[in-house]
């Protein structure tokens, strides 16, 4: 296939009279030719999701929350063209903000707590619900101090499973490890937050 | 943490599994039956609740407006930066190739520069597939190289490390009465007044042949010996005795001056080899019978000289020394072979397609046999006999070695 046909074939056009969107496969798709007009469709569907995942993996100050999310899609943007489509689209932008993140952290905020200083004027903060009956505020402090123990992969798989949701199998993959050390990774990190829950040594 | 921590249940990596895959069926039905589990399940879910819950980060409207135009704009300088990284990342690529292939190309070179040319590193090939360790004072040469390396054992034991070999490759350790041919093993030879007395293999296996005796498979599990009255058997299974111990070998003997000189050109630069020819001139201080039957013959003299001549691009020199073997000798059917091959390098395609015909008559079942057939299949093509050809790249064509069919077919489609 010439780049003249990817060019027919793959690029995102806003089409006045299309009904369906473009899916985020074809977004990414278009990612990979070089359309920013994509990346920022895919920005608007993800950013909520990458903030809220890079808040959660509690590693970046909240200062750098935005400069990560541009980092994040900016590296989205570069390796489009090595998305394989073996897991969905947010898994695969989450499993890189989980990089970018770690990368991030070791390099300005090293020992920085996270989210101590949130800037209210740029963040809306949800604070602890009490619609929950069975989670207490205080629970829900302590598993947050508890996240921030974890060592990056456990916390990762951790996030990615339990908070997000998302299938064990596409965040493996998307990943890049076996299905087999991603459930152990996760019962690791499940195992340890009980015992830091519980108040014993890990 | 809530409650008591549930007891373990085996199936809890099931769960925890199930859990990861959002297969929720398949939890349930587990958690209706498993009290311990459904225990755990409550626990993990409040855990997996309050992570939820915790304090969420969203961008405001109007940060998310003002990151989404500083994106645009990055994303736009990364695509006009693309094109020339993605050049210079080639041109850095092609470069890193470009020195790899020179690399490549000048071993290649070196390694096919006529033996003599670079008489000062080594006369001849180096061993490519094997390493020999020397022991007892051994005395052995290098008689050929790829991809028919024989090494010849005139005295003591030689441990030998041979890596896999490739297609149409041997490896052979010869005595006087008896060969061991290898195919990627490792293995310890010894030999006492030329004789092969002993083959203990370590890995893999290997096949003796010895005097007129059947060949025989000889694998890890098992050791060839030669008792008292010279019959070969193989003997029970092999206990990593040192080999010195079971078959010590008799005192070293001199080395006439044309022996010694043979032994020098027929070995090479590898180091425990060099080693084992200064152990061999050194310790020459007695004369023994059996040593002296157990130095190199014309013959292996003549092969070592045909050898040497056919690697250093001497393919006249290299017929006459393989024509000086006699036909009867133990390297007499390699020589005839080669010499064969040699006359087809040096252009004289009836005389080799003569000796091609006449190996084949005088050894059929030689392991030479698909590639003396496929080489008289190109003989004969280049003569204009297409048929006798034909029928050589037919019979070709029924070797175990897909290189050597490869080949056939190849020629077979020449002909067509």
């Amino acid at each position: 296939m010439t780049k003249a046909d990817k060019a027919r074939v793959i690029p995102f056009r806003r089409k006045q009279s299309a009904i369906d969107p473009l899916s985020d496969e074809a977004l990414i798709a278009a990612c990979a030719t070089g359309d920013p007009n994509a990346l920022a469709q895919l920005f608007d569907r993800l950013c909520n999701d990458v903030t809220r995942f890079l808040g959660r993996l509690a590693y970046i100050d909240s200062q750098d929350v935005q400069d990560c999310v541009q980092d994040v899609f900016l590296a989205v943007f570069r390796s489009a063209s090595s998305y394989r489509q073996r897991s969905g689209v947010k898994t695969w932008v989450l499993a890189i903000a989980g990089n970018v993140a770690r990368e991030r952290w070791r390099k300005t905020a090293r020992g920085r707590s996270v989210r101590d200083q949130l800037a209210l004027d740029v963040f809306r903060v949800e604070g602890p619900s009490l619609e929950c009956a069975t989670v207490t505020k205080d629970l829900i402090l302590r598993v947050e101090r508890s996240i921030k123990t974890l060592p990056h992969d456990l916390r990762v798989a951790f996030v990615m499973c339990d908070v997000e949701e998302l299938p064990g199998v596409e965040v493996a993959h998307a990943l890049g490890i076996p299905n087999g050390t991603l459930y152990r990774r996760l019962h690791e990190a499940r195992q340890r937050l009980r015992r830091e829950l519980d108040g014993s040594e890990p | 943490m809530t409650g008591a921590r549930p007891s373990s249940c085996r199936c809890s990596a099931t769960i925890h599994q199930a859990f990861a895959d959002d297969d929720v069926d398949r939890v349930a039905a587990h958690l209706e039956r498993c009290e311990a589990c459904s225990t755990e399940w409550s626990v993990l879910e409040a855990l997996a609740s309050a992570a939820k819950r915790a304090a969420i980060c969203e961008l405001s409207t109007a940060a998310k407006d003002e990151l989404r135009g500083k994106l645009l704009m990055e994303a736009r300088a990364v695509a006009k930066q693309t094109p020339a990284r993605r050049s210079r990342s080639m041109v850095f690529a092609l470069a890193l190739a470009a020195g790899i292939t020179a690399a490549i190309g000048i071993a290649v070179v070196w390694r096919s520069m006529p033996t003599r040319a670079r008489a000062a590193q080594e006369v001849m090939a180096s061993l490519r597939r094997a390493t020999i360790h020397q022991r007892d004072g051994a005395r052995f040469a290098i008689l050929s190289s790829q991809p028919d390396e024989i090494v010849r054992l005139y005295e003591g034991t030689i441990a030998v490390d041979v890596l896999p070999l490739e297609r149409g490759e041997r490896f052979r350790v010869m005595t006087r009465d008896a060969e061991v041919e290898v195919h990627g093993t490792e293995f310890v030879v010894s030999a006492s007044a030329d004789k092969l007395t002993l083959v203990v293999v370590e890995r893999g296996l290997v096949e003796v042949r010895s005097g007129g005796a059947a060949p025989r498979i000889v694998t890890a599990t098992d050791r060839w010996a030669l008792p008292e009255n010279n019959n070969a058997q193989v003997v029970a299974p092999s206990t990593d005795v040192a080999v010195s111990e079971v078959a010590p070998a008799p005192a070293p003997a001199p080395v006439s001056g044309r022996r010694r000189r043979a032994l020098s050109s027929g070995t090479r630069s590898h180091p425990r080899q060099h080693e084992a020819q200064v152990a061999v001139d050194i310790a020459g201080t007695e004369t023994s019978h059996a040593l002296q039957q157990a130095s190199p013959a014309s013959e292996e003299i003549a092969f070592q000289e045909g050898w040497a001549a056919l690697r250093s691009g001497d393919p006249i020199g290299a017929s006459r020394s393989f024509a000086s073997v006699p036909p009867d000798a133990a390297l007499g059917e390699d020589a005839i072979f080669w010499r064969g091959i040699a006359l087809a390098r040096a252009g004289r395609a009836s005389e080799a397609t003569h000796i091609l015909e006449q190996f084949l008559v005088m050894f059929p079942k030689s392991p030479h046999r698909d590639e003396a057939q496929v080489n008289l299949g190109h003989l004969r093509h280049r003569m204009g006999n297409d048929t006798l050809a034909a029928a050589s790249f037919v019979e070709a064509q029924k070797s175990a070695n897909s290189e050597i069919q490869e080949r056939a077919q190849r020629g077979l489609r020449e002909i067509r």
